[in-house]
């Protein structure tokens, strides 16, 4: 049976150069742009919680670590600030779509109870502790830790209360602090006061994952579960929709 | 520390390994030849290495592990290597040598392999119903594969396919040779299912968005390793290119000085 997982659609990878310019993001450098291109895009309302302002800085390139040999990172697309300034969070600059698959590949038995970003996480957490092999199966490198150390996943109820998801992921990294904004202003701000990371994945099965990062300060990280909790039902994928 | 030294450990073995694999698969047919025309090698030269460093070692070390690999009669079943002989005397090699080579092999079947690791109820433990599937598919080295299939057009059990019926096994179908890669398979591959795709050299790569495109990484350093990824983004200001890379379920983030080529289906 193939399992989508393996076929899921990077719908910007697909996105034509016809249609946008070379240099070009499929929405502009606002709050308002961004969401409405997922809006239409993935059927997913975002609403950035009152407590956060918009930082200005937009497709970030973000590392797990600073050493060029280390590959695992992430594209920003936007970030927030909390009023409090003990938690920053980055989000994507684009999702992970699961539709427009090809025909074959949509016998899938892709249903229940299957994390797709797992390979990214086990990177990121690999990586952060300098185990990661990179290009090599996740598989090999997971020898080298223990995953549930770092993360959790949870299934059902509660993401469908959070995010009207199938499922999410926390993951904290274990170096964060040796983690790379490649923005020279952000990795200043992130160096001086957020020394800490936490990943969350959130997965709405044949539709997408989100993949979000918080950084926080010191103050900030033992209360994380707050600023997570800020966003529920401020990411929410819409049930009806449909892709064009 | 621990971890680190044994991450620096394998990861010698598996540049080690790597090379071995390559010499077999370039001598498949001599080795098979070999065996088929001489089983004993009694007045053969006898082989042996002074150094089994594989930072230390030179073209003659590798020319003698060559020459030992073509003695071996390799098969390829259910996907891992299985070396037939079961003693160097019969290949008039040395033990040594014949231990270094098995261990390699050894190896190499760990990673294709890996759900004889023992780490393997680490993963069960996060009981998806289907990750058994996952395995399956993690299991695969069809980097190349994965990233066209990437471009949805065709599934990859259809790349998959065309790549063994090629004869170019798994992974990147390039090759490499006193510091060039030959990446001529490569773009034919692309081009048996985009007659239109084209090689595109990372220094021309504009700055932007780089839908339908595969890069071709190195790996390991020196030594002709290869990925293949799907390439995302490319930004001229910090010289990034991001990609996702489908075998691996993952993204990641490199320069232009790691990318071999760049295919772009059209």
């Amino acid at each position: 049976m193939i399992n989508l997982r393996n076929y899921m659609t990077l719908i910007l990878l697909m996105i034509g150069i016809n249609v946008f310019s070379q240099n070009n993001f499929p929405y502009k450098q606002n709050p308002s742009s961004y969401k409405k291109y997922f809006k239409d895009k993935y059927g997913i309302t975002i609403s950035f919680p009152d407590r956060f302002k918009d930082l200005g800085k937009y497709r970030v390139n973000w590392k797990v670590r600073k050493d060029p040999e280390k590959h695992t990172g992430f594209l920003c697309g936007i970030l927030f600030l909390s009023k409090d300034k003990n938690c920053m969070i980055a989000f994507p600059a684009d999702f992970f779509g699961f539709f427009d698959l090809p025909i074959e590949n949509r016998n899938t038995e892709h249903n229940e109870f299957f994390f797709d970003r797992t390979g990214q996480i086990i990177a990121e957490i690999g990586t952060s502790l300098g185990v990661y092999e990179e290009f090599k199966p996740p598989i090999i490198n997971i020898k080298h830790f223990d995953l549930y150390q770092y993360a959790s996943f949870i299934f059902g109820k509660l993401a469908k209360e959070k995010y009207n998801a199938d499922s999410y992921s926390v993951s904290s990294l274990p170096d964060a602090h040796k983690t790379y904004f490649v923005d020279e202003s952000l990795e200043k701000l992130r160096e001086e006061k957020y020394p800490y990371c936490t990943s969350l994945f959130i997965q709405k099965d044949e539709r997408a994952v989100l993949d979000i990062k918080l950084f926080f300060t010191k103050k900030g990280f033992k209360k994380k579960e707050k600023y997570i909790n800020m966003l529920d039902k401020h990411i929410w994928f819409d049930e009806k929709f449909k892709p064009n | 520390m621990k971890k680190e030294k044994l991450f620096k450990k394998l990861n010698v073995t598996a540049i080690v390994t790597a090379m071995l694999l390559t010499i077999v698969m370039i001598f498949t047919t001599a080795c098979e030849t070999e065996t088929q025309t001489e089983t004993n090698y009694a007045d053969a030269e006898y082989l042996e290495l002074d150094i089994y460093n594989k930072y230390k070692m030179g073209e003659k070390e590798f020319a003698t592990i060559n020459r030992a690999i073509q003695r071996l009669e390799i098969n390829k079943e259910g996907g891992l290597y299985k070396i037939e002989e079961t003693s160097a005397s019969e290949l008039n090699i040395s033990q040594k040598l014949f231990d270094y080579i098995t261990a390699g092999f050894n190896y190499t079947n760990s990673i294709l392999s890996p759900k004889s690791s023992s780490n393997k109820s680490k993963i069960t433990r996060l009981k998806f119903g289907n990750y058994e599937d996952t395995y399956q598919q993690i299991d695969s080295t069809y980097c190349f594969s994965h990233a066209l299939s990437a471009f949805q057009d065709y599934s990859f059990n259809t790349c998959k396919t065309y790549q063994d019926s090629q004869g170019w096994q798994d992974g990147v179908p390039i090759t490499y040779s006193n510091g060039n890669y030959n990446v001529s398979n490569a773009i034919s591959f692309v081009q048996n299912f985009y007659p239109n795709a084209e090689q595109v050299s990372p220094s021309n790569i504009q700055s932007g968005m780089m839908g339908g495109s595969i890069l071709i990484l190195k790996t390991e350093g020196a030594g002709g390793g290869a990925h293949a990824v799907n390439g995302i983004n490319y930004d001229e200001n910090t010289g990034i290119v991001y990609f996702i890379d489908y075998q691996n379920d993952r993204w990641g983030e490199v320069t232009l000085n790691d990318i071999i080529t760049v295919i772009k289906k059209d």
